[in-house]
């Protein structure tokens, strides 16, 4: 990348520094590594960025392979869309945690006024049991929001402009819920190609829950299911998201995130090809997910090198035509892992400098955790400071007036290059076991993770990884906190409401709709018939089937779910 | 000769964030505990299992809530099988108001975000009852 002049002229320099360190230095170690654990330099110089080839892999932004981002402009053409999670309570509760919200006015894209609903569910709605099933006593409402039927779906959305509006949808099986949304919407006078959203699913990162039941290949026939559907009727939604972010939170570190996500991609890919469907056609709403952890350049490194080995993928290992599918759309999230309830303060200062890192590295929506994350659902006055500072980087750093801004610097392209090494020595041990559902059932993956996370606690057990407040600077503070309380009628309510809209309802239809959802979730776990999962979800969704029947049966016929865990 | 003390540590089946049981069952078998780990649906497996298991402490994990109607279920079940001598103490994300119901219900132990490993080592070594 540089003329010989320049890189004799960069030796000549380093030798001179070389020099002035030994003698100033005598004797002393200075030994360092990244927050991944890549041994790094004290100082970066031209020789150690000279084999990059600028063109083929860092180039502009908008070019191929688009390490420097998707489109030639990023942030001086919209702000990146504040897609902050929420979800607690009743659904009026969420609701009008939503328009707290939206009095914060988040940053949002051209073109979108509403601030996007990134869903979370209580446990129960999660994994599908109703309010009324004796395991969901104690648990309604309590960390996300409790959701059964579809006047549930109603009392959430109603209102709100739907084809102006985002909303991403976190459950363990998106079938029901999406199929609920998708119903709610059409009562609401919209089609479903005029939503836009995201199944942000990830049924793919148990591969260290010891609960479940199901097995890697029935994880991606149902994820192949949801992009065949998502590509014939869905064009505004985003099918998948390949989370970096639950490998990281899983244990993971950065180059390992960037593996994971990216052989999960490959096995998707694969078998939805091998299912009949076009990469052409599904690709392009795909979308990838990072977390934010501490170490900043590590995370700007690690988001320019995923880019760049997407898009790699995309055009040459799976020939897509289609530029859209190369584009590597990616969000972020601070890393919740990294918060600590000690002197939760200084949360909000990790927040500002992960959203940073996510925005130095193009993020187009982001996800600024608040500050009382480790102690309770957080508070308004907290989610509010969230929205801050993300508004505060755009409106007064100035860091988002130049795309890529760190481009160049001998230290973060060096990273970037040494993040894909890394990350390709990994995918290629999974790809040598036959891929991630391979690797997954070879109890690599699960190995991988618990060895990371059971390191990254035991490090800062000894002191070896250093935290300010937990390990360092401790005090014997004990941080006054008012959490946000669930009312107390809200289990009550929530059994209630269930129960009376079963009895409200056309018993049989529901019976018939249920039977017909679970022939179809049987038929497609058998292979036997696929491309009918979903709207036969939506039938049954229409016919007054509850969330926790649908996904009872969905799981059931299909084969994914929960395993008996007790004694 | 001192018999190792062993605990059972346990959480919500459908609990997968299991960063902090993890690192705590870490501490504990450094510190020469016998650890037996398990996941629960319904809170009388937990009574079974530390019964069963002949265990001295109950530890159990609450990160996505819904422990208080758990804590009440184990500690009343305790006391009717007369297995009040086993120390039960809780960790995870709980309010101030919870944590003070939870001492109420004889829950020695509360531990939150920010507790080090080595006070509850501490704490189970110095509460558990003694064996005779």
């Amino acid at each position: 990348m540089f003329s010989k002049e320049t890189l004799d002229e960069a030796k000549e320099v380093r030798e001179q520094w070389n020099k002035e360190t030994k003698r100033r230095y005598e004797g002393e170690e200075f030994a360092s590594q990244t927050g991944s654990g890549i041994p790094i330099k004290l100082v970066y110089s031209p020789d150690d960025i000279a084999h990059i080839d600028f063109k083929k892999n860092i180039g502009m932004p908008g070019v191929y392979p688009y390490t420097r981002g998707a489109y030639p402009l990023q942030y001086q053409f919209t702000p990146p869309m504040a897609s902050h999670g929420l979800g607690f309570g009743l659904p009026e509760h969420t609701r009008e945690i939503w328009e707290e919200y939206r009095k914060a006015q988040p940053l949002s894209m051209r073109g979108k006024q509403e601030p996007a609903m990134f869903l979370i569910p209580d446990l129960m709605t999660c994994y599908g049991y109703d309010p009324d099933h004796p395991l969901a006593r104690g648990r309604v409402g309590v960390c996300g929001i409790s959701m059964s039927t579809i006047e549930d779906w109603h009392r959430l959305y109603d209102g709100i402009p739907l084809d102006r509006f985002n909303t991403f949808l976190a459950f363990d099986n998106v079938f029901p819920p999406l199929a609920m949304y998708t119903v709610m919407a059409e009562e609401n006078g919209y089609t479903m190609d005029q939503l836009h959203g995201l199944s942000h699913w990830t049924p793919y990162r148990h591969i260290a829950d010891d609960g479940m039941a199901t097995t890697p290949d029935l994880v991606f026939k149902l994820l192949v299911e949801l992009l065949d559907f998502a590509t014939r009727r869905m064009p505004n939604w985003s099918t998948i998201s390949l989370s970096g972010y639950g490998f990281e939170e899983g244990g993971a570190n950065g180059y390992q995130q960037m593996a994971l996500m990216l052989s999960v991609f490959i096995d998707v890919v694969e078998k939805a090809v091998a299912a009949g469907l076009d990469p052409d056609s599904f690709v392009p709403k795909i979308s990838l997910f990072h977390g934010m952890e501490m170490d900043l350049l590590e995370q700007v490194a690690k988001m320019r090198a995923t880019k760049r080995m997407y898009a790699k993928l995309v055009r040459e290992r799976f020939g897509c035509k289609d530029p859209r599918a190369e584009r590597p759309i990616m969000a972020i999230q601070c890393a919740n892992v990294t918060y600590r309830g000690e002197q939760p303060m200084n949360n909000i200062i990790r927040s500002s400098f992960e959203t940073l890192a996510g925005m130095l590295g193009g993020a187009s929506a982001v996800w600024t955790t608040p500050y009382d994350e480790p102690l309770g659902i957080h508070t308004e006055q907290a989610a509010m400071l969230a929205f801050r500072i993300q508004q505060i980087l755009v409106y007064e750093t100035g860091v988002t007036k130049v795309s890529d801004p760190l481009a160049g610097s001998y230290y973060v392209e060096w990273l970037t290059d040494r993040m894909e090494e890394e990350a390709t020595k990994v995918m290629k041990e999974i790809e040598e076991l036959g891929g991630y559902a391979k690797a997954w059932e070879s109890g690599l993956l699960r190995d991988m993770l618990v060895q990371q996370l059971e390191k990254y606690h035991w490090e800062i057990h000894t002191g070896e990884k250093p935290i300010v407040g937990a390990n360092i600077y401790r005090t014997d503070e004990k941080p006054v906190y008012t959490c946000r309380e669930l009312d107390a009628e809200v289990e009550k309510t929530a059994v209630d409401r269930v129960e009376k809209f079963k009895a409200g309802r056309d018993a049989a239809k529901a019976a018939a709709a249920e039977k017909e959802l679970r022939k179809a979730a049987s038929d497609s776990a058998s292979g036997k018939k696929s491309g009918e999962l979903m709207e036969a979800t939506i039938e049954a969704a229409r016919a007054g089937c509850t969330m926790g029947e649908m996904t009872t049966a969905l799981n059931e016929e299909f084969g994914y779910g929960h395993r008996y865990g007790g004694c | 000769m001192d018999k190792k003390i062993k605990v059972l540590m346990t959480h919500f089946d459908y609990e997968i964030h299991d960063r902090g049981i993890r690192h705590v069952m870490h501490g504990l078998r450094d510190a020469g505990m016998e650890v037996v780990f398990t996941r629960f649906r319904y809170p009388e497996e937990i009574v079974a299992t530390a019964e069963q298991e002949d265990v001295d402490a109950i530890g159990i994990s609450s990160l996505s809530g819904g422990h208080m109607y758990v804590c009440e279920q184990v500690m009343k079940m305790l006391k009717e099988k007369k297995l009040e001598h086993i120390l039960v103490v809780v960790g995870g994300i709980m309010s101030d108001v919870e944590v003070e119901r939870l001492i109420g219900m004889g829950i020695k132990g509360v531990f939150r975000a920010g507790t080090l490993i080595s006070d509850i080592v501490d704490f189970v070594t110095s509460n558990v009852a003694v064996r005779a």
